[in-house]
């Protein structure tokens, strides 16, 4: 690597005064003038061993090979005059070259000196440059090697990390898929086909898994449980243990249907499930809300036992109204209650029940704002003659719309329709009068004559006291509502259904609370003297004793609409065949 | 839609109109107004099969202008249904009522 340097013969012998050369037997082949004269002894042919001894290094037995075996060995010899040199060897082309320079002590005489005397210094100068070049080199290029080292590390470092965060991804997404997978299998429940109710649900699960349940038990066509509920936090173990408390629940619930004892009451499935659930749940440190809700289509009730779940919306057809059904009963997981609160609520054709979880009423705004429930029943309200379908696509609309980050939590959504009287009524008819009290006995012979289709109202009593009520409802109307006024319609229609007969009234008159209870209970109150002044007043009264229920609601156009709904069918549903057949 | 006799002094109503409600109870007071001022009055029920709000507070009125002339009205041979529209708002309270004819003569 170092290069030679060339020094012409003629500037050897000025640069390098004192030297001696001697060839592979080492003997003197050449000597330079200088050198003579300090040592006359140095001659040509004169072997080594005769012009010098070597002081240093130490060397028993002193050979070209050991000299050419040490190159950048220092040399201190001494002549047979005993002058002390320090030498430097070069061997080249087998000869061996001692530049020396002479220890400046042993000198006497100064004058005697060279004059020139750097040469060797230069060489070993040069020579030392070349090592440190060489050597810097070998560091540079060690250096290089390393960095390029380093260099790969990094990179492989980069590719290891990058790799690290694909798997841990992977496996968050893998975790997330596991997750959907357990809630779509285990905690949401396949859409039952109805023909009576018209169900439809919205589930938008939020960027991470949670405890969202819901599930519908079809008992008989004519009963269907729904139920709905939420574990506390998030992630796959709120998802496990609300799998666990759908699996408890399907066990207590699968018991309810027993063909032996009929249905077993939802409270009592509630009962159950609280008292199994309750003492792991607090173990587990955590809370689940939960409404199981019964629809009997028989009696047309919705019974509904809650466990500090959101409110049940329930849209009234007749009266156009949506109103809270609250629930009162502590969340699972608090503590075992004694007794549960059931709400009942009864439920007429087009009604429309909107289940929710709290995901829905806590989307949130640009501003922190919460969705809320008076937006939801705005919703239902405005949506009341759409179908289930529509009604859910309506929600989603207005979450989407409303929200402005990704839902934080699930959002399932619920909307139960009671369908159109037409697929369960067996009977439907319709009749018009005009509003002259002679149309009374019409109207009675209308209503007896589809009424005692049934067996209920084959009995005399049952279908007089119908016909007394109808009758009181068409009389206020002509004499109220039309104030007598002989040309105005009113239509009557007549829906039977396997339980009850329900007979509406129409009319375009002025509106009058027929439906009011109010100060209808009091006949007890009134003496046998003050009933004998009465001339009317009776007709409301009447109405009220005799049906089970009323309703009136007028619509936006003016119509009047009231309902007189009597039941025929017990309550309860092991008398399920006799009563209700049509002869 | 009614018939009248006099049989030992009592004048006696025969309600001969199956339904008496709110389309001829208008035209049962005023062809009774007259006929109830008499001291003793008896309504035969028997052919009514319905009767309304209406026709309730007809007889009703009847009792009061039998009673605004001290006179006395009874009522018989009420039919079952038209019993249970009367016993509903204590009209079986109010009026004296007998099962036929004769008992109902007797009890003057």
């Amino acid at each position: 690597m170092s290069q030679d340097i060339v020094i012409p013969f003629s500037s050897f012998e000025t640069i390098f005064p004192l030297h001696v050369v001697f060839n592979d037997s080492l003997v003197v082949v050449s000597v330079s003038e200088e050198m003579q004269s300090l040592c006359a002894a140095i001659n040509v042919g004169i072997p080594f061993k005769n012009c010098f001894r070597i002081l240093q290094p130490y060397l028993e037995d002193f050979t070209y090979e050991q000299i050419c075996a040490m190159p950048d060995e220092k040399y201190i010899i001494q002549t047979s005059n005993h002058l002390k040199f320090k030498a430097n060897v070069i061997v080249q082309e087998k000869t061996v070259v001692f530049l020396c320079q002479l220890f400046i002590d042993d000198v006497e005489d100064y004058s005697a000196l060279p004059k020139m005397e750097f040469g060797g210094d230069l060489l070993l100068c040069t020579k030392a440059l070349d090592k440190k070049i060489e050597n810097f080199k070998a560091l540079e290029q060690s250096l290089r090697q390393k960095e390029e080292v380093i260099v790969e590390k990094e990179r492989a470092l980069v590719a290891e990390k990058e790799q690290a965060r694909i798997n841990k991804e992977k496996l968050s997404q893998n975790n997330k898929e596991i997750g959907f997978e357990i809630q779509k299998a285990l905690l949401l429940g396949r859409l039952p086909k109805r023909e009576n109710l018209t169900i439809e649900v919205l589930n938008i699960p939020s960027q991470e898994v949670s405890g969202d349940f819901y599930d519908f038990f079809n008992h008989d066509t004519k009963c269907m449980d729904l139920v709905i509920g939420d574990v506390m936090g998030k992630g796959i173990a709120a998802a496990l243990v609300a799998a666990a408390l759908k699996g408890v629940l399907l066990r207590c619930a699968g018991k309810a249907n027993l063909p032996t004892r009929g249905f077993i009451s939802p409270q009592k499935i509630m009962l159950r499930l609280m008292e199994e659930i309750t003492p792991e749940l607090i173990e587990l440190e955590t809370f689940a809300t939960m409404c199981y809700n019964r629809f009997n289509l028989f009696t047309h009730k919705l019974i509904s036992v809650d466990f500090g779940h959101t409110n049940i919306l329930h849209y009234k057809f007749l009266s156009e109204q949506v109103q809270r059904i609250v629930g009162k009963n502590l969340p699972l997981g608090v503590q075992t209650q004694p007794n549960l609160e059931i709400a009942e609520e009864h439920f007429d054709d087009n009604d429309i029940f909107l289940f929710y979880s709290d995901g829905v009423i806590e989307v949130q705004n640009e501003k922190g704002e919460m969705f809320g429930e008076q937006k939801l029943m705005n919703i239902l309200k405005q949506n009341s003659t759409k179908t289930p379908g529509e009604i859910i696509a309506k929600v989603r609309e207005s979450l989407i719309e409303y929200s402005y980050q990704d839902f934080k939590d699930d959002v399932t959504c619920i909307v139960v329709k009671i369908e159109e009287v037409f697929s369960q009524t067996r009977i439907y008819n319709v009749l018009m009068i005009t509003s002259c009290l002679d149309e009374l006995k019409r109207v009675r012979n209308y209503i007896t004559k589809t009424a005692s289709k049934i067996r209920y109202f084959q009995n005399e009593e049952n279908l007089n006291n119908l016909l007394l009520a109808a009758n009181e409802v068409v009389a206020n109307i002509i004499r109220h509502g039309y104030k007598n006024d002989p040309d105005n319609v009113i239509r009557i229609e007549i829906s039977v259904s396997h339980s009850w007969i329900r007979i509406c009234f129409v009319d375009k008159g002025i509106p009058f609370s027929m439906a009011d209870e109010k100060n209808m209970n009091d006949i007890d109150e009134i003496t046998d003297a003050d009933l004998q002044q009465m001339s009317g007043g009776f007709g409301l009264y009447i109405i009220h004793s005799l049906v089970d229920k009323v309703t009136y609601h007028r619509d936006s156009k003016g119509n009047n609409y009231l309902s007189l709904i009597k039941n025929f069918q017990s309550e309860t549903l092991r008398t399920a065949s006799s009563d209700l057949d049509i002869t | 839609m009614i018939s009248t006799q006099t049989e030992n002094d009592i004048r006696i109503i025969t309600v001969t109109a199956d339904v008496l409600d709110a389309s001829n109870s208008k035209e049962f007071k005023e062809q009774t107004a007259e006929i109830v001022k008499h001291p003793k009055v008896l309504i035969d029920m028997s052919a009514l099969k319905f009767i309304d709000s209406s026709g309730l507070g007809a007889i009703l009125s009847c009792l009061r202008g039998c009673n605004e002339s001290s006179g006395e009205l009874k009522l018989f041979a009420i039919s079952k249904t038209v019993r249970t529209l009367f016993e509903l708002v204590r009209m079986h309270k109010v009026f004296d009522i007998c099962n036929t004819k004769e008992e109902a003569i007797a009890s003057f």
